[in-house]
């Protein structure tokens, strides 16, 4: 799947021996999210059509934390894609496109959950600054075991661990994009991960005990 | 519903025109429009808080902190609690506008509520340092503005009791007399207790900002201070001195 920061290139096709740099001469997972909404942007609707495919999955797993009615995310995440193409001409194609449709769909989300009151809220790790805890190199292995263990239990968590490791695991996001998606301090970013890594290995290590 | 329905759903919404694309032009102006708000809240704040620095300055009572405890609680019967009140709402409503940028919620909230404290007093600082406020100020006390007037003629006597500016006319030994900003004669009693400035002579024309209880025209003061070139009243300050130009003056 293409990720972000590749920029829009010249290529030669191999299969018509021409200098190409139509969007249809190259594979799906060639072309990057920022470069599909550059064409978005440009007037092309079916290229949002593989946005919608890349994100639903995901935006689907992140609004289980919040919703438990199944309909309630499928209506959502339709809404979340509607209001990312009305406000795609907003994005900024040298930013990334996961925070940008991440931010959209939390606030949807949010707002369901609240009924739309908005509240206003600060929790004591947003006010006062943290050690920052570093963004961890996760290796491969035990990203995927972390992962694994994220798909196992991760009902068990409360919705404010749930959040965060759907949104560096699932999502795929560094500290910087999490902390755009949810508006929080950098710093509060790494603390709250660590805090939802330990009760989730806590939570793994409980049921192979009673195993 | 599956996710090639919710892929089609949406590309049909799109096709049949239910959902457009909102222009670019749109979140330029937003922008602006944001950018602008912030901008507009920061000069309110600092243009409150530097209405506060005229306050202390005008009044004398921002020097009362220099004559130790007894100055405290004259530095805070004085401060204009009403308008830094209103100052400190306005810098909430900038903090809560500027959370919209990277630049303030990547940060936790004290750094950003610290970094946005130094913006206001900054600006602050800078209107207080133009003549605006003593335009007004003179135009106040000349009746000449209808609304905020009333809140720049309290602005010179915030503790009429306690705080006394005025012109000093006769220095005799533990004893001066002084003319009031309100064209009063005051006689000011010194003893062992009154702080006098530490480096400088009070003389006659010194303006000086006396703190003290009076006492019909009398007041034992605990503290003398001389005025600067900005303090006080406008009208209690010396002229500035012409600079002497020797060829206007040769014969």
């Amino acid at each position: 799947m293409g990720r972000s920061g590749r920029q829009f290139e010249r290529k030669h096709c191999m299969r018509c021996s021409t200098q190409v740099n139509a969007m249809s001469h190259l594979s799906a997972s060639d072309i990057s999210d920022e470069d599909i909404a550059r064409q978005v942007q440009a007037g092309d609707v079916n290229a949002f059509g593989e946005l919608v495919d890349r994100y639903e999955g995901k935006l689907k797993r992140y609004g289980r934390k919040f919703l438990g009615n199944p309909d309630d995310i499928d209506d959502i995440v339709q809404d979340v894609f509607l209001r990312a193409y009305q406000n795609i001409q907003g994005f900024d194609v040298s930013r990334r496109f996961s925070p940008w449709i991440y931010r959209i769909a939390h606030n949807r989300y949010v707002n369901a959950l609240r009924s739309g009151k908005r509240l206003m809220f600060v929790t004591i790790d947003e006010v006062f600054p943290h050690p920052r805890a570093k963004e961890q190199t996760d290796t491969e292995l035990q990203r995927s075991e972390t992962k694994e263990m994220v798909n196992a239990w991760i009902s068990e968590l409360v919705p404010s661990d749930r959040e965060i490791l759907l949104l560096y695991y699932d999502g795929e996001l560094d500290y910087n994009a999490i902390s755009d998606v949810l508006r929080i301090p950098v710093s509060t970013v790494g603390v709250r991960l660590m805090r939802a890594r330990k009760k989730l290995r806590a939570v793994a290590e409980k049921h192979h005990y009673t195993q | 519903m599956n996710e090639r329905n919710t892929k089609q759903t949406i590309l049909d919404k799109i096709a049949r025109g239910e959902v457009r694309q909102r222009p670019r032009a749109y979140f330029l102006l937003r922008g602006v429009f944001w950018m602008a708000a912030i901008l507009l809240t920061l000069l309110v704040a600092g243009f409150l808080a530097s209405f506060v620095f005229f306050t202390l300055r005008v009044s004398g009572v921002g020097l009362a902190p220099g004559l130790g405890f007894r100055g405290i609680p004259i530095l805070l019967g004085g401060t204009p609690w009403f308008i830094l009140l209103l100052a400190l709402l306005v810098y909430v409503v900038l903090e809560v506008l500027a959370r919209r940028y990277a630049i303030a919620y990547r940060r936790p909230l004290t750094l950003s509520l610290l970094i946005g404290l130094l913006l206001v007093v900054g600006v602050g600082s800078a209107i207080a340092r133009t003549e605006f406020h003593d335009a007004m100020f003179s135009r106040a006390t000349q009746g000449g503005l209808p609304f905020a007037g009333g809140l720049y003629r309290r602005a010179e006597r915030p503790l009429p009791d306690q705080v006394h500016t005025g012109v000093v006319v006769e220095v005799v030994e533990e004893v001066l007399t002084i003319r009031s900003s309100t064209e009063e004669i005051l006689t000011v009693h010194i003893d062992e207790q009154t702080r006098t400035p530490r480096h400088d002579v009070i003389e006659i024309d010194d303006p000086v900002v006396v703190f003290g209880e009076r006492d019909g025209d009398s007041i034992q003061a605990f503290g003398i201070r001389i005025l600067d070139e900005r303090g006080g009243p406008p009208h209690l300050r010396r002229p500035k001195a012409v600079p002497f130009d020797a060829r206007l003056h040769r014969r």
